[in-house]
């Protein structure tokens, strides 16, 4: 927590269009937000595009940046996100009038089995409860909406947004213990 | 608004997640300005993606950090467009002001006094309309919910009584069958040959139930009473209630009964029974 000054004090000379602020800011973040982009977009090349892409949105939007709104990171992260759900959903509309029926089939046939290559093992994620599981995976990493969800898997759209309440306790819950673990091993 | 049905929602969740409409993302963004509940909500849950996104790290190439940095380089930051003060119209307007004939205005002003009280006159107008109507439809649905309220509360003691009655029978039934109680039938006498009654009796405990559904309605300012005969002295038992078929358990001391007997009393019932008003006798 002792960071948050450090890194507060790099935002704003990076408002101020400070590039060394940008690079220490950059060695700090990019890792996580590259695991979002390269969990989004499977193709390594793609993936490192779309995150230079995301820091030149970040430099030149960072004066519109509000810690009032929200959190740096998150802020980051929303960019990293969009813009690589922008690319994957570009990617399925040109490839959906060649894979129509492919699909279709293969969504068919087992959630469960397309989960398996799109998370990692030692993903959390990936020991939540499958129902949440497959929630976060088509929310946030998929970009499906929740009608789109709810119509997929034939729930009810309350349901989704449970079910997305729930993941989102469990995550939290898991990284409350992951932090305990780490204090006490720490201490 | 129920912030805690909000919360439990899942909405804030979806919004952290991408997954929610533009509407549905300004309304969160919105409420969580106001409430610091759904602030405090929306932080948390932001947080775990935020761990969550450290979790799943991943270097990127050193390369792309060079390449990267070369192209921030080269690209100037978006200036922020400063909001334009307020000040500025007012000094526009003013040399206009100025130019403006002065024999023009008092007239203009009139006008738009006219206009104002117009304006406001309507807008009160509309105002005590709309409150008007919102006091009656409160009022009607005060009167609605005392309505709801009243038949619930009817209803709720209409409920108990049958709960009431309903252990009643059960309790009658129960005693009625129990292997320790007899069924003893009173047989008509010659003044109502085909009159009857029976009584249940266990001698055990002394107690008594008296059905006397084979009883004639009895004349006005008339009522059957009932007796124990024991050692052939008659016992008052009590008088019958008109309306019901069965007396409530009656409790007797002396086990040593040898005939029940129901007599016609001028109503409240007599000391000793009218022997030639005998309806129904049955030895136990």
């Amino acid at each position: 927590m002792s960071q948050t000054a450090e890194v507060n004090k790099l935002i704003s000379e990076m408002q101020k269009g400070n590039e060394v602020a940008f690079a220490q800011l950059y060695d700090r973040y990019s890792p996580a937000l590259y695991g979002v982009v390269s969990k989004i977009i499977r193709e390594e090349s793609l993936a490192q595009d779309i995150l230079q892409d995301c820091f030149v949105t970040i430099w030149k939007k960072a004066q519109s940046f509000d810690a009032d709104k929200g959190s740096f990171f998150t802020w980051m992260l929303n960019i990293c996100r969009n813009k690589s759900i922008d690319v994957l959903r570009k990617q399925n509309r040109e490839s959906d009038h060649l894979n129509t029926m492919k699909e279709t089939e293969a969504l068919d046939t087992k959630e469960g089995a397309m989960n398996v290559n799109t998370i990692g093992l030692n993903d959390v994620v990936s020991k939540l409860p499958e129902e949440q599981k497959i929630i976060i995976e088509y929310l946030y990493f998929k970009g499906y909406t929740q009608k789109e969800v709810s119509e997929e898997l034939n729930i009810p759209l309350g349901t989704v947004k449970t079910r997305a309440r729930y993941a989102i306790g469990e995550l939290r819950k898991t990284f409350t213990t992951l932090l305990v673990l780490w204090i006490l091993k720490n201490i | 608004m129920d912030i805690k049905e909000y919360i439990a929602s899942g909405i804030i969740d979806s919004y952290v997640l991408g997954a929610v409409s533009e509407q549905e993302r300004q309304e969160v963004q919105c409420l969580s300005k106001i409430y610091p509940e759904i602030r405090e909500e929306l932080r948390i849950a932001e947080e775990a993606m935020e761990r969550y996104a450290e979790s799943i790290a991943k270097a990127p190439p050193a390369a792309l950090r060079a390449s990267i940095l070369e192209k921030i380089a080269a690209t100037p930051q978006d200036e922020e467009t400063p909001i334009v003060p307020l000040k500025k119209v007012e000094e526009e307007a003013t040399p206009e002001k100025d130019e403006a004939p002065i024999r023009i205005l008092p007239v203009a002003y009139k006008w738009g006094a006219v206009a104002s009280v117009f304006i406001i006159v309507t807008v009160s107008l509309l105002y005590f309309n709309a409150s008007t109507e919102a006091d009656k439809l409160s009022g009607e649905l005060t009167a609605m919910k005392q309505e709801a309220s009243d038949s619930s509360k009817t209803l709720e003691s209409k409920l108990n009584e049958l709960q009431l009655a309903m252990e009643s029978v059960q309790e009658r039934e129960s005693f009625i069958n129990a292997p320790s109680t007899r069924k003893l039938l009173l047989e008509g006498t010659d003044v109502k040959p085909d009159a009857n009654a029976t009584v249940y009796y266990d001698a055990d405990n002394g107690n008594a139930i008296l059905a006397s559904s084979g009883l004639p309605a009895p004349d006005t300012g008339k009522q059957f009473q009932l007796w124990a005969i024991v050692d052939g002295t008659p016992v008052d038992l009590g008088v019958l209630d008109k309306d019901s078929t069965f007396t409530p358990r009656i409790s007797l001391d002396n086990a040593n009964i040898q005939a029940f007997a129901i007599t016609l009393e001028p109503e409240g019932g007599s000391k000793v029974p009218t022997l030639e008003q005998l309806y129904v006798i049955g030895n136990v």
